[in-house]
C-alpha cells in the first residue's frame, strides 16, 4: 500500500496522545497517581495536542476534505468513523476532566476506555480488512494499542516521573506482538491469481498477458510498494532497534525525552513498513504478489 | 432483485469495447465526469469502471489467453459500503446496486481498500471515489426504448460476452446462465457474496474425424480407383 | 427509489444515425447529441453490419472529435523553409484550392502520369479512383497492396468472391470454422458477433495463428504455425483429404474446372492451357460419348480424372488428374511439412479430418428448391458447415497469393463454398473468375483514361507496360514485377518517384496514408527520401501533398496540406460500386450524415475533389460550356450514373424512389437513407441465398442489377488458366509479350503455377535464415485495428507502448529476461526494443503491437509521450526492397504475383542490449509543432451535461447497518 506521510503521522502522533490519556486515565483512576491541578492540565494538554494534531494531518490525506464532517455517520459499520466519533468523544471527555480538575475517578477511567477504545479503532481500520492479508488479523490492533500506550507512558513517564515500570512492560510487549507480527506476515496466505480468478489447475499456471493499461492507474499507485528483502530485513531490524532498544538505553542512562524521540522515529519507521508491506489483493490481477 | 451481470470468459475476444463504452456513457453520467489527467502526456490517466486484463494459463504449447473483464460486483456483503466513514457508499435496497453518492464522499480512499476487485478508483479531480453504477442511468430510464435499457457495457458487447438481470430470479437469463455454465463468482472465499458471475472457458473433447481409406493410397492405385468409381457412376 | 431523479433531459438531446469511420468495419451508429456535444455513440440495433453491437474504437468517437491533433486549416510550407521542418503557414481555401489546380492543369495537359494520387483508409476509392481515371493518370491506387490484395485477388481469380470483404463465414449454419491469419480485420464486429454464435450453436473453432491472443484466445484449438507456411499446410491438408477420398466429387465436377482438360507438352507454346474448341469452349472427356465434348455439356457425363490425347495428338489431364498428381505427392504429406510448420503430422492430418466428417457426416440442407445454370433442379441447398476465414498473416507474405489460393482450394474440394454452413459470397459478389474491368494502359494529356487505373488482367497483354517490358506505373503494378496487382502497389511510390524509376513525377498526393511513419516500410530511409534534393537543390519529389484530418507524420512532409473533415462531420457513401457493406444474404449500402458542423476551416475531401475536377474541366464533372455539372458532392452522388440507372447509392432509385440497384437517379436518396437508419439494405430471395456461383436465377437477377456483365455460371479456377498464360510468357513460350529479363522470367515460371503451390517467402530464400532465426510480425490491437487512434485520449490509455513478445521458454533457454531490453536486427538495421515473454508466442516468432509508437511532436501528443520515446516502429526492420540476390535490389519486397507488400516477410535476430543500455532506440528528430497546435489539455473532464447525483438519503446514511 502506498504509505501516506500523513497517515503515518497521524496514526503515530494520534497515537501518542491516546496513550498518553489512557496510561494517566487509568493511573488517576486507580489513584496511584495523584497529580497537582497543573500536572492534569499538562497532561490533558499534551494529550489532546496530540491526538488533534494527528486528527489535523489525517485529513490531510483526503481529497475532497470538505466532507470530512460526514466521517462521524457511519459509526454503525464503519471502524474509521467509529475511531472518528470516539475520537471526540476523547477529547469531550477530557474537556470534562479538565473542568473538573481531574477530581473525577469515574470519568478518568471512561477517558482511559475511550482513548484505548479510539486505539482500538485505529487498528481495526486496517485488520477489518480482509483484502489484505498483512493487516487482517488481531495482532494489527494489539500493537496499535500497546505502540499507543507504549509511547504515552513513555510521555507519561517522562513528564511525571511515573510510571516507569509500565514504560518497560509496555515497550516489550509491544515488540513482542510486532515479533509475532513480522512472523505471521511472512507465511503467504490467502487466494492467489489461479484462485482470485478461478482459471488454471495451478498458481504457478496463470500469468498475466496485458494489464489493460500502459501507465499507471489510482489502483497500480494505491496499492503500489515493493520492498527488496534485504531492505525489508534491514527495516524491520531498525522498528525493534527504534522502538525498543535504543530507548530502552536511552532510559537506562536517564534520557527520557531522547528515548521518547527514539521511540517515535522506531513507530514511524513500524508505521511506514506496515503500510509498504501490506499487499492488496488486487495486486493478483496485476500479475503481483500478496 | 439482485441485479448484477455474467461475464462469459469463453467468448470474450479482449477488445475493450466495453469498458470504453462504459467510459463514453458514464463520463456524461450520475458520476461523471470521469476525468482523465494528462490524456496526451507522457502519463495519462483516466478514471474507467471496467478495465480489461489478460492471463495466460498453462505452459506452451498447451496453453489458453483468457481475457478477463472486470468491474464492481455489486456485492451482497459489500465491504466497501461498510468501511464507507461517511455514508457516501451504499447498496440499494431494492436492486442491490452499489453506488457513491458524489456529494457525500470526502475521497478517503477507505472503500478502494477494502474493495478486492479493483472497482473503485478515485477521480483526482473532483476528489471523489467513482464506480460503476450498472448504468443506472440507462436501466431505469423509461425513455429509452426497453432493449436499451442495459449498462452500455452489456449493450455494447460484440461477442455477446457479457449479461444483465436479476439474480434473485431463477428463470431469468443470468440465472440460468449461471447454472448451466457453471458460472462462479471470484474470491467467494473472502466473504463478499459478489453478484457478478463468471462463465469459465468452454472445453471440448475430441471432434470425430472422417474414416481414413483403406487401401494402397499411390498416386496410381488411386487414380485408377478414381477412375473405375466415375465409370461405375456415369 | 427505482427512478428517483431525471438521468437525461431528453428533451435536450436529438438522436442522429450515421456510419462509423473508426476503421473500415463501417458499423452503423446512433449519435445522440446533447447540446450540440456528444452524449453518447451507439450501435445501431437496425444495422446489417454491426447489429447494435460497437468496438472500443466506435466507442471512442467523443475523444475522436476532441482530438489536439485534428488540423485546423489550410497550410502550405513557409517559402523558403526546408521541408520536413515543421515551417507551415496557413492559408485560404481559394489560394490552397487554385495553387493546386493550377500545378495539377499544368500536368494534365502536359503528362497526367506525373500526378501519383494514393489514398490510404480511403472508404471511397470508387470516387477517387474515378477522379483519377477522368484526371488520365495511370498513378493511382489506395492501400490495397499493403493490405489485402492476396486475399482480395486470390478470391476473385479463383472462387469468385474471397476473404476479406467479399465474403462471410456462414455463422448461422457453420459447425467448424478454421481461422487463419487473423489479429483483428474489417468485419471486426461481425466476426465477434459470429464467433459467438458459433460457439453457442456448439461448432468448433480452430485458430491458425503464431499468435494466441484476441479472437485466438477463445479458440477451441489453437494452431501456433510458424509464420509464412500456412500455405504449405493447407496442401498437406488437401493431401489427406485426397488421400482419404474425403472431397465431394459432385461439387467439383459440376462447380469447378476440375474435369476441364490441361494440355500437356511441357517446352511447347500452348502447354497447360485449357483444351477448348474452335468457339474457344472449354473441353472435357465425355463418358457418354467416350469422346471431347464442350464441359458445358451438363450431361456428356464429364472424366473427373483421365488422361486422353487431343485430336491433334496433344497429350492432355484433366485438372483432377494434375491436382493428384501434385498433391499426393510425398513432398505435401504431412509428414514432410510437419517440421517446415512447426505443427505435428498427426495434428494436419486430424485437422483435415475433423473438417471432412463436419463436411461430409454432418452435412446439412436448407429446404429451398433451386436449379442450377445448366437448368439441373435441386429440392435443396446442401450445406457443407465448415467454414473458414483468413487475412493479413496469410496476405502480408510474398507467397500469400498462392496460399490464399490453396485455403480456396481446400474450400473447393470440401464443397464448402457458398453453400450453406461454409463461407459465403457478399453480393455483388460472387462475380466470373476474375471482374471484367481491366487496368487502363494508356494515357495522355487533357484526356481520361479508357478504363479505370486498376483492374484484373487476364493475359500478358493485359499488363501496363511499355513496349520495351517497362513499367508505365510510378508504382510498377501490372508489370512484370507484379503482374496481377489489382490494388496498386502503394508502398513502392515513395522510393520509386525518389529514384525517378521509370520516370520522375511532379505531384504525389496522399489522402488519409501515413507514409511517412507507419504506413511505410524502411520508416527512417522513407523519410530521407521525403526530403531528398537534387544536386541543384530541387526537392526529388518535387511537390508534396497531404489530405488528412489529423497531424499524421506524413502531414510534417508536405508541401501543401488540406485539411479534412472528421466522419462525424460530413456527407459520405459507402457504395456497392466500391467496397460493399453487404451481408451474405443481403445487398447493402450506406452513408454518413453531418452530426456536428464544422468548428474550423476544414472542408470534405469528396467536395475539395469535386471542385477541382470541376475548375480542371474534367469531362465527367463539366457540363458542355465548361462549367461544373454537379452542385457537390451530394448532387454528383444522387446524379452521377455508371450506367443508366446505376449510381452510387442503390437504395431508393427511381421517379417514385421505390426502385433498389438499379432506377433513374433520384435527389431525396440522401434524405431517404437519412430516414432509414442511414443504410439500405435489399434482402436476397430465399432461392438465392446459396450457389450463387450456379444458381441460375441469382445469376440472371444479379445480371438484371448489374452486378455482373451476363448470367452464365462462375465456374470455380482450381486450375488457373490466366497464371499459366504468364508463367509460358516466363518461359518464352506466350504468344504475346514476354519478359526480357531473366529474373522476371525465372519468377513467372517459379510462381505462377496454374494450381496452388507454396514456396518459402521470398526475403527467406535471400537471407541467411541461421543468421536471422526469428519471424518477426505484427498486429494491431483490437482496440487499434485500422484506426487513426493511437492518439486517442481513452485508447491510448490502454496501450501506448508496445513491447516485442517472444515465446517465454524460447526466451528463457536463450537467457534473455522478461522486459529487459534487447536489439532486434534485421538484414535492414536494428532496433532496440523491451522484450516481453508470454506462452502464447510460436517458439520462431517475435511480435509486437503495431503503430503504437508515435514520431514526436505528431497527433498532437507531449514530445515525451510514451509514444515516442518508448513506443517502437518495426517498420524501421523492414525493406521495401528485397534483399540483393543477384538482381541488384531491383524487385520490391512483395508477392511476384499481385504486389501485395509482404510485411510479415521479415526475419530478425535477437541479442540481449549491453549493460546500461535502455531506452528504444531509434529515437528520431522531434517534428515541429503546426501553426495550429493548442498545448495539450492537462486534463479531459467531458460530460455533456452536469451530473444528476444520485443521493443518498441522512436518513438511510444513519439508519443502515448493524452497530
Amino acid at each position: 500500500m502506498h504509505p501516506a506521510k500523513s497517515v503515518i503521522f497521524f496514526t503515530v502522533v494520534s497515537g501518542l496522545g491516546l496513550g498518553l490519556y489512557v496510561v494517566g486515565g487509568i493511573y488517576l483512576a486507580l489513584g496511584v497517581w495523584q497529580p497537582s491541578g497543573s500536572e492534569i492540565n499538562v497532561w490533558l494538554g499534551s494529550a489532546t495536542a496530540a491526538l488533534v494534531a494527528g486528527l489535523g494531518s489525517s485529513s490531510f490525506h483526503l481529497t475532497n476534505p470538505k466532507n470530512a464532517w460526514r466521517a462521524w455517520m457511519r459509526f454503525r459499520t464503519s471502524w474509521l468513523s467509529r475511531e472518528a466519533v470516539l475520537a471526540v468523544v476523547v477529547v469531550g471527555l477530557a474537556f470534562l476532566l479538565y473542568l473538573l480538575g481531574g477530581n473525577s475517578a469515574v470519568l478518568a477511567a471512561m477517558l482511559a476506555v475511550a482513548a484505548l477504545l479510539t486505539l482500538y479503532s485505529t487498528g481495526m481500520i486496517y485488520a477489518c480488512l480482509k483484502t489484505i492479508r498483512q493487516w487482517n488479523t488481531p495482532l494489527t490492533p494489539a500493537y496499535y494499542v500497546l505502540a499507543g500506550c507504549s509511547a504515552g507512558a513513555l510521555l507519561f513517564a517522562v513528564l511525571f516521573d511515573h510510571a516507569w515500570a509500565l514504560v518497560w512492560l509496555l515497550l516489550l510487549l509491544a515488540a513482542a506482538v510486532k515479533a509475532a507480527y513480522y512472523a505471521l506476515i511472512v507465511r503467504p496466505s490467502g487466494p492467489d491469481l489461479r484462485s482470485s480468478t478461478g482459471l488454471g489447475s495451478t498458481a504457478a499456471g496463470v500469468r498475466l498477458l496485458e494489464v489493460g493499461h500502459s501507465g499507471g492507474t489510482f489502483l497500480t499507485r494505491e496499492f503500489s510498494g515493493q520492498l527488496a528483502e534485504s531492505k525489508l530485513q534491514t527495516l524491520r531490524m531498525a522498528v525493534f532497534v527504534f522502538s525498543l532498544v535504543l530507548p530502552a538505553a536511552a532510559i537506562a542512562i536517564g534520557l527520557g525525552p531522547l528515548a521518547l524521540l527514539l521511540l517515535l522515529v522506531g513507530h514511524a519507521v513500524e508505521r511506514w513498513l506496515f503500510f509498504t508491506e501490506a499487499k492488496h489483493v488486487v495486486r493478483l490481477y496485476h500479475g503481483q504478489s500478496t | 432483485m439482485k441485479l448484477g451481470l455474467v461475464i462469459d470468459l469463453d467468448v470474450c475476444v479482449g477488445c475493450h469495447g466495453c469498458s470504453v463504452s462504459c467510459k463514453q456513457w458514464n463520463t456524461s453520467g450520475t458520476t461523471g465526469p470521469l476525468s482523465d489527467l494528462d490524456p496526451y502526456g507522457p502519463d495519462p490517466e483516466g478514471v474507467w469502471f471496467n478495465r480489461i486484463r489478460s492471463y495466460e494459463v498453462g505452459t506452451y504449447p498447451e496453453n489458453k489467453t483468457v481475457n478477463f473483464p472486470m468491474s464492481c460486483m455489486h456485492c451482497e456483503d459489500a465491504a466497501c459500503v461498510d468501511v464507507c466513514p461517511t455514508g457516501a457508499s451504499y447498496k440499494r435496497e431494492e436492486d442491490g446496486i452499489v453506488l457513491i453518492d458524489q456529494e457525500k464522499c470526502m475521497g478517503c480512499n477507505y472503500c478502494a481498500w477494502a474493495c478486492p476487485y479493483g472497482a473503485r478508483e478515485l477521480d483526482r479531480s473532483s476528489g471523489t471515489m467513482k464506480k460503476c453504477t450498472l448504468c443506472v442511468d440507462r436501466i431505469y430510464d423509461d425513455q429509452l426504448p426497453e432493449s436499451e435499457r442495459l449498462p452500455s457495457c452489456v449493450m455494447t458487447c460484440p461477442a455477446n460476452a457479457r449479461h444483465f438481470g436479476d439474480f434473485d430470479d431463477p428463470k431469468s437469463n443470468v440465472s440460468t446462465l449461471a447454472k448451466e455454465r457453471g458460472g462462479y463468482q471470484l474470491m467467494p472465499e473472502l466473504g463478499y457474496a459478489p453478484t457478478n458471475r463468471y462463465l469459465p472457458p468452454r472445453t471440448r473433447g475430441a471432434e470425430p474425424v472422417a474414416e481414413q481409406a483403406v487401401g494402397s493410397t499411390a498416386l496410381l492405385d488411386k487414380l485408377s480407383g478414381w477412375m473405375q468409381k466415375q465409370q461405375r457412376e456415369r | 427509489m427505482s427512478n428517483p431523479a431525471a438521468f437525461e433531459d431528453h428533451s435536450r438531446q436529438t438522436q442522429t444515425t450515421t456510419t462509423c469511420y473508426m476503421c473500415a468495419c463501417r458499423c452503423g451508429i446512433k449519435v445522440t447529441l446533447e447540446d450540440g456535444a456528444i452524449r453518447y455513440i451507439q450501435g445501431n440495433p437496425d444495422h446489417p453490419v454491426n447489429k447494435g453491437v460497437l468496438c472500443a474504437k466506435g466507442n471512442a468517437g467523443i475523444m475522436k472529435q476532441l482530438s489536439p491533433a485534428k488540423l485546423q486549416h489550410p497550410m502550405r510550407r513557409k517559402a523558403g523553409s526546408e521541408r520536413g521542418s515543421g515551417e507551415f503557414e496557413q492559408i485560404s481555401w481559394e489560394e490552397a484550392i487554385s495553387t493546386l489546380t493550377e500545378r495539377l492543369r499544368d500536368i494534365r495537359n502536359t503528362d497526367p502520369n506525373k500526378l501519383a494520387y494514393f489514398t490510404g483508409r480511403d472508404q471511397m476509392q470508387a470516387l477517387t479512383g474515378f477522379w483519377a481515371q477522368q484526371f488520365g493518370t495511370l498513378n493511382w491506387s489506395a492501400h490495397g497492396g499493403f493490405c489485402s490484395v492476396n486475399m482480395a485477388a486470390a478470391g476473385l481469380y479463383t472462387t469468385g468472391h474471397s476473404f476479406w470483404e467479399f465474403g462471410d463465414p456462414d455463422w448461422e449454419h457453420a459447425k467448424y470454422f478454421m481461422l487463419w491469419g487473423v489479429a483483428e480485420d474489417h468485419a471486426s464486429n461481425p466476426i465477434k458477433i459470429g464467433l459467438e454464435k458459433l460457439k453457442r450453436a456448439g461448432g468448433k473453432f480452430v485458430a491458425v495463428n503464431p499468435v494466441r491472443t484476441g479472437y485466438q484466445a477463445i479458440a477451441d484449438e489453437w494452431v501456433p504455425i510458424r509464420p509464412g507456411t500456412d500455405g504449405l499446410m493447407a496442401l498437406a491438408m488437401v493431401h489427406v483429404l485426397l488421400k482419404n477420398d474425403q472431397f465431394d466429387w459432385e461439387f467439383i465436377l459440376r462447380y469447378t474446372n476440375a474435369a476441364q482438360l490441361v494440355v500437356c507438352t511441357p517446352g511447347m507454346a500452348g502447354d497447360g492451357l485449357i483444351y477448348r474448341d474452335e468457339e474457344e469452349e472449354p473441353l472435357t472427356w465425355s463418358q457418354r460419348d467416350d469422346g471431347f465434348a464442350r464441359w458445358a455439356d451438363v450431361e456428356c457425363s464429364p472424366a473427373l480424372f483421365g488422361e486422353y490425347t487431343a485430336a491433334d495428338g496433344r497429350p492432355l489431364k484433366t485438372v483432377m488428374t494434375l491436382m493428384a498428381e501434385r498433391y499426393l505427392a510425398d513432398e505435401y504429406a504431412p509428414e514432410t511439412v510437419a517440421e517446415q510448420c512447426g505443427i505435428s503430422a498427426e495434428t494436419i492430418e486430424r485437422l483435415a479430418l475433423e473438417m471432412a466428417h463436419v463436411a461430409f457426416q454432418e452435412s446439412i440442407t436448407i429446404d429451398t428448391p433451386w436449379t442450377d445454370w445448366a437448368g439441373r433442379e435441386h429440392d435443396c441447398f446442401i450445406g457443407r458447415p465448415v467454414a473458414m476465414h483468413a487475412m493479413r498473416g496469410i496476405s502480408a507474405h510474398s507467397n500469400g497469393f498462392q496460399t490464399a489460393r490453396a485455403l480456396h482450394l481446400l474450400q473447393i474440394l470440401l464443397g464448402a463454398v457458398d453453400s450453406p454452413g461454409s463461407h459465403l459470397a457478399k453480393p455483388p459478389f460472387p462475380r466470373h473468375l476474375p471482374p471484367p474491368v481491366r487496368p487502363a494502359k494508356d494515357s495522355a494529356p487533357n484526356t481520361p483514361l479508357k478504363s479505370p487505373p486498376l483492374g484484373f488482367p487476364v493475359q500478358p497483354e493485359d499488363l501496363v507496360i511499355n513496349a520495351d517490358g517497362s513499367p508505365k506505373r510510378i508504382d510498377k503494378a501490372y508489370s512484370w514485377d507484379a503482374p496481377l496487382s489489382a490494388h496498386g502497389m502503394m508502398h513502392m511510390v515513395v522510393t520509386n518517384a525518389y529514384h525517378a524509376d521509370p520516370y520522375p513525377i511532379d505531384t504525389l498526393m496522399f489522402f488519409m496514408a501515413n507514409m511517412a511513419w507507419n504506413s511505410t516500410m524502411n520508416t527512417a530511409e522513407v523519410q530521407r527520401m521525403l526530403t531528398a534534393k537534387t544536386e541543384d537543390g530541387a526537392y526529388k519529389i518535387p511537390y508534396i501533398v497531404t489530405i488528412d484530418a489529423f497531424d499524421s507524420e506524413m502531414v510534417h512532409f508536405s508541401d501543401l496540406v488540406l485539411p479534412d473533415t472528421t466522419y462525424l462531420e460530413r456527407f459520405d457513401t459507402i457504395s456497392g460500386l466500391d467496397r460493399p457493406i453487404s451481408e451474405p444474404h443481403a445487398f447493402c449500402d450506406a452513408i454518413r450524415q453531418p452530426v456536428l458542423e464544422v468548428d474550423r476551416d476544414v472542408r470534405p475531401w469528396q467536395e475539395v475533389m469535386l471542385d477541382i475536377g470541376a475548375r480542371l474541366g474534367l469531362p465527367a464533372l463539366v457540363d458542355e460550356a465548361g462549367e461544373p455539372k454537379y452542385s457537390g458532392y451530394k448532387d454528383f452522388i444522387t446524379r452521377w450514373e455508371k450506367a443508366p440507372g446505376i449510381g452510387f447509392l442503390a437504395g431508393w432509385r427511381g421517379e417514385n424512389q421505390d426502385q433498389s440497384l438499379v432506377g433513374a437517379p433520384n435527389e431525396q436518396q440522401w434524405d431517404r437513407y437519412g430516414e432509414n437508419g442511414c443504410f439500405h439494405s435489399v434482402e436476397l430471395k430465399p432461392e438465392h441465398r446459396y450457389y450463387r456461383f450456379a444458381n441460375k436465377s441469382y445469376l440472371e437477377w444479379a445480371k438484371s442489377v448489374g452486378f455482373n456483365g451476363h448470367d452464365g455460371p462462375i465456374v470455380m479456377g482450381l486450375y488457373s488458366e490466366i497464371l499459366q498464360k504468364f508463367r509460358l510468357a516466363g518461359q518464352g513460350l506466350y504468344e504475346g509479350p514476354c519478359p526480357q529479363r531473366e529474373d522476371d522470367k525465372q519468377r513467372l515460371s517459379e510462381y505462377f503455377d496454374p494450381l496452388p503451390i507454396w514456396y518459402a517467402p521470398l526475403e527467406e530464400q535471400r537471407i541467411d535464415t541461421d543468421e536471422y532465426p526469428f519471424h518477426a510480425v505484427n498486429q494491431r490491437p483490437m482496440f487499434m485495428y485500422h484506426s487513426w487512434d493511437s492518439q486517442n485520449a481513452w485508447l491510448r490509455q490502454i496501450n501506448h507502448q508496445n513491447m516485442l513478445f517472444m515465446n517465454r521458454q524460447r526466451g528463457e533457454s536463450l537467457g534473455l529476461k522478461d522486459e529487459s531490453w534487447v536489439w532486434v536486427e534485421s538484414h535492414n538495421g536494428k532496433i532496440r526494443v523491451q522484450l516481453k515473454l508470454m506462452e502464447g508466442t510460436q517458439p520462431d516468432t517475435v511480435w509486437t503491437w503495431n503503430a503504437i509508437g508515435k514520431q514526436s511532436g505528431a497527433w498532437g501528443l507531449d514530445k515525451k509521450a510514451p509514444e515516442a520515446q518508448r513506443g517502437f516502429l518495426m517498420n524501421h526492420l523492414i525493406r521495401e526492397l528485397l534483399p540483393s540476390g543477384g538482381d541488384g535490389e531491383r524487385y520490391s519486397n512483395s508477392d511476384p504475383i499481385t504486389g501485395q507488400a509482404a510485411w510479415y516477410d521479415l526475419r530478425v535476430k535477437i541479442t540481449a542490449a549491453a549493460e546500461g543500455e535502455e531506452g528504444c532506440w531509434p529515437l528520431m528528430d522531434s517534428l515541429s509543432p503546426l501553426p495550429s497546435a493548442a498545448a495539450a489539455a492537462d486534463s479531459v473532464e467531458y460530460q455533456s451535461h452536469t451530473a444528476v447525483n444520485l443521493k443518498r438519503s441522512i436518513v438511510d446514511v444513519l439508519s443502515r447497518g448493524k452497530v
